[in-house]
């Protein structure tokens, strides 16, 4: 009886699996099957369709679970209107194709690719250009992003889309894409998701998490956006070694922005160049929260970090404030002494520190204070701040030095400060450019002043003598 | 007006001026420190490729703002009241040369001279440079070192007017290194106060602020050397915003091309003016 019970469960797989065996079409523009569509009409799910080199005009619906092939990148065009490509079921993967040429409509969503409840879907090796969103993922969860670069439409910032948007697709991995002149790299509602290696650039909000909780972003570049990363109403957000460079939108200009977030970890990061390096707003908000910011290097902004008065509970330790105009900046003026600047016999670097290492340990033996009353002035009236770098501000320090009963209270007060900076690895070892023209012209400036000032004294002489 | 005077004294002037023990001492500090400031400053000026506008190019505006105001303000005042105290003026005056020549000989060569040792400065800070590898633009630090110089003979243009109407050396450098204060500290310190105390608007506080060449100076540095002009704060962007880039870069190079011809025209007059026993 079992036996037999046995063969018809044998049988029954066998004929399922032979029922089931995953066929191949080819599209080409001159085979028998010359559209997408047609293809996707005669596959059924676990299916692949390979497409050949070539331009296919008209946009694409992907209803059943199969693998779209592109080879040697064949193009969609999807001619100026709505969505280009639209997935539809689960465990699709499309790769290796030119997608172009997504509507306008920011209303209706226009987008490259657009995965609605597509769940466990890769999306691989594509190229998206003139598209108005890029990737767009709606209730699709644990899907893959890869190596796509997006390109999006030349428009004012207002009527672009998103590069790549996450909305209830939890899980998600986006890796190693590149985007460009497109809006935001966008969660909302997804949490777990592991962002890593990408280059977002030329964009609103490089990077956007909104309510999106537990999620990881590492090695990603961020550079020329208004806003490297606005990370808001969400938790337990974690990010290790990203470069924030050059994010300079006015009014905002942040390499990162906190907005209500708690439980944040982040190490090793480089905030470069941008016009506030951190920006911190009601975070943490939850008041048991803790925020960990270590061993970031935060060099060369117009403002280190920038903080919302009252702000509290953040641990800054270990990180190197390098050069920045104005190292730490308090809205409205006030002082952060709820946060700890130190633990533990360690502090942060900072390049403006005066002190010195008595005993060799790396530590200054005077606390760091940033006390500065041209800075706290020019926190409370910013349109002071157009006096920064003159001698006006200098000797405004000066004067709190020598009197002080004008010496504000401090913003910060690090009992033990770093002595030299702390760079990880990943950012050092770039050689520095030696420029021969530079030092031509130099040299000239020198000589040449020399040369005519020995010729005009010299003929002077003998004409007096005369 | 003969030119060949206008050459002789303009030797004159330039061999006058390495006499000049304070002209020398000034160039001497000034080559110097911007020398070690660029090499203090330039050791940390780039982290994985990026650089910012940061304490090298900040110091060397702070550098040019100190130096630059004192020397020309000072050279400035005591050039005609040294050669009037010391009864030069009018034994030159006694050779065949007119009050004009001297005026136009004594401020291109005292302008020249401080341009060579301003070019001296910016060229040893810039081998500096170079050799540390944090090179850079060149075509910025050039025109740093171009606005340092517009800086310079608006300046001297009003030590020029301090000297005319100075009979004693000292009581002229005494009002130069005032006008030196009052340029860089004093005025603006005003400024900031009335912001303060009557809540200046953004509007205001650029419009005064332009009335102070070293501080157009600043501004004009800061937006050639930096790439974005936020590091001003709203003043900066509104600035910025209402005249762009090149507008508002005009905007400045003509208030210091007032801030050149206004004291030095009337210098010129009150000087024509003077009688000769007078000098």
């Amino acid at each position: 009886m079992h036996y037999i019970l046995a063969l018809i469960v044998v049988a029954g797989v066998v004929a399922s699996t032979t029922k089931s065996v995953a066929e191949t079409y080819t599209v080409s523009p001159t085979g028998s099957i010359n559209s997408i569509s047609k293809a996707i009409g005669l596959s059924k799910d676990g299916d692949t369709v390979e497409v050949e080199k070539g331009a296919y005009k008209g946009r694409i619906v992907v209803d059943k679970s199969i693998k779209l092939i592109g080879i040697d990148k064949p193009s969609i065009d999807g001619q100026g209107k709505g969505t280009v490509v639209l997935i539809k079921a689960p465990k699709c993967t499309f790769k290796g194709f030119l997608v172009i040429g997504s509507g306008e409509s920011l209303t209706i969503e226009d987008a490259g690719i657009v995965l609605d409840s597509a769940p466990d879907s890769i999306i691989e090796d594509n190229k998206l250009e003139d598209v108005l969103f890029g990737i767009y993922l709606k209730n699709s969860r644990r899907s893959l992003i890869k190596n796509n670069v997006i390109i999006g439409k030349d428009l004012p910032l207002p009527q672009r889309g998103d590069g790549i948007r996450l909305w209830y697709s939890p899980e998600t991995h986006i890796l190693y894409n590149h985007t460009t002149q497109t809006r935001d790299l966008v969660m909302w509602w997804s949490g777990n998701t592991l962002i890593k290696g990408n280059k977002i650039e030329k964009g609103r909000y490089g990077l956007h998490y909104m309510y999106s909780n537990d999620n990881v972003f590492e090695d990603n570049l961020f550079i020329d956006n208004f806003v490297g990363g606005f990370l808001m109403y969400s938790s337990g957000i974690r990010f290790y070694h990203n470069i924030f460079a050059r994010n300079q939108g006015l009014a905002t200009g942040y390499g990162v922005g906190f907005k209500d977030l708690d439980d944040v970890v982040a190490e090793e990061n480089l905030f470069i160049d941008n016009r506030i390096g951190l920006y911190l707003d009601n975070s943490p908000h939850l008041i048991d929260s803790w925020n960990k910011i270590e061993k970031n290097v935060i060099a060369f902004n117009d403002i280190g970090a920038s903080f919302m008065p009252s702000i509290e509970r953040n641990i800054i330790v270990s990180n190197s404030f390098i050069d920045n105009a104005e190292q730490i900046e308090v809205r409205g003026g006030g002082t952060l002494s709820g946060n700890k600047w130190f633990k533990e016999n360690e502090g942060n670097f900072w390049s403006d520190y005066k002190g010195y290492d008595e005993n060799n340990d790396g530590i200054g033996e005077i606390p760091y204070l940033a006390e500065s009353l041209f800075e706290s002035l020019v926190d409370r009236y910013p349109n002071l701040r157009i006096f920064i770098f003159s001698p006006v501000s200098q000797a405004i320090e000066l004067a709190s030095h020598a009197f002080p009963i004008f010496k504000p209270e401090p913003k910060v007060t690090d009992e033990y400060p770093m002595i030299n900076s702390y760079i990880p690895e990943k950012f050092k070892g770039f050689k520095k450019k030696f420029s021969m023209g530079f030092l031509i012209i130099s040299t000239l400036m020198v000589f040449i002043p020399l040369v005519l000032y020995f010729y005009l004294v010299k003929k002077t002489k003998g004409k007096v003598s005369d | 007006m003969d030119f060949r005077n206008v050459y002789i004294l303009i030797r004159k002037e330039a061999r006058d001026s390495v006499k000049n023990w304070w002209f020398v001492l000034y160039t001497i500090c000034f080559s110097a420190l911007a020398l070690l400031l660029l090499f203090l400053a330039s050791s940390r000026s780039e982290i994985a490729g990026f650089s910012g506008f940061g304490r090298t190019a900040a110091s060397l505006i702070n550098l040019v703002l100190l130096f630059i105001p004192l020397i020309a303000l000072v050279t400035g005042a005591i050039s005609i009241s040294n050669e009037r105290e010391n009864g030069t003026l009018s034994y030159l005056l006694s050779h065949p040369i007119t009050k004009s020549e001297i005026f136009t000989g004594k401020f291109i060569g005292l302008l020249l001279s401080i341009w060579f040792s301003i070019s001296l400065g910016f060229g040893l800070a810039g081998i500096a440079i170079s050799i540390r590898g944090g090179g850079g633009d060149i075509s910025k630090f050039l025109m740093t070192a171009v606005l340092s110089a517009i800086l310079a003979a608006s300046l001297l243009s009003v030590g020029f007017l301090i000297s005319v109407f100075s009979k004693k050396a000292a009581k002229a450098t005494g009002i130069a290194v005032f006008l030196w204060l009052v340029f860089i500290v004093i005025g603006d310190l005003g400024i900031m106060g009335s912001t303060v105390a009557m809540d200046l608007g953004i509007k205001q506080v650029f419009i005064l602020a332009l009335f102070n060449p070293t501080e157009v100076f600043k501004i004009a540095s800061v937006l050639t050397l930096s790439p974005r002009f936020e590091v001003l704060g709203p003043v900066g962007i509104y600035a910025f915003k209402t005249f762009g880039r090149e507008g508002l870069f005009y905007l400045l190079l003509s208030v210091m091309a007032l801030w050149i011809l206004i004291p030095l025209g009337y210098a010129f007059l009150s000087f024509s003016v003077l009688r000769r026993e007078e000098l």
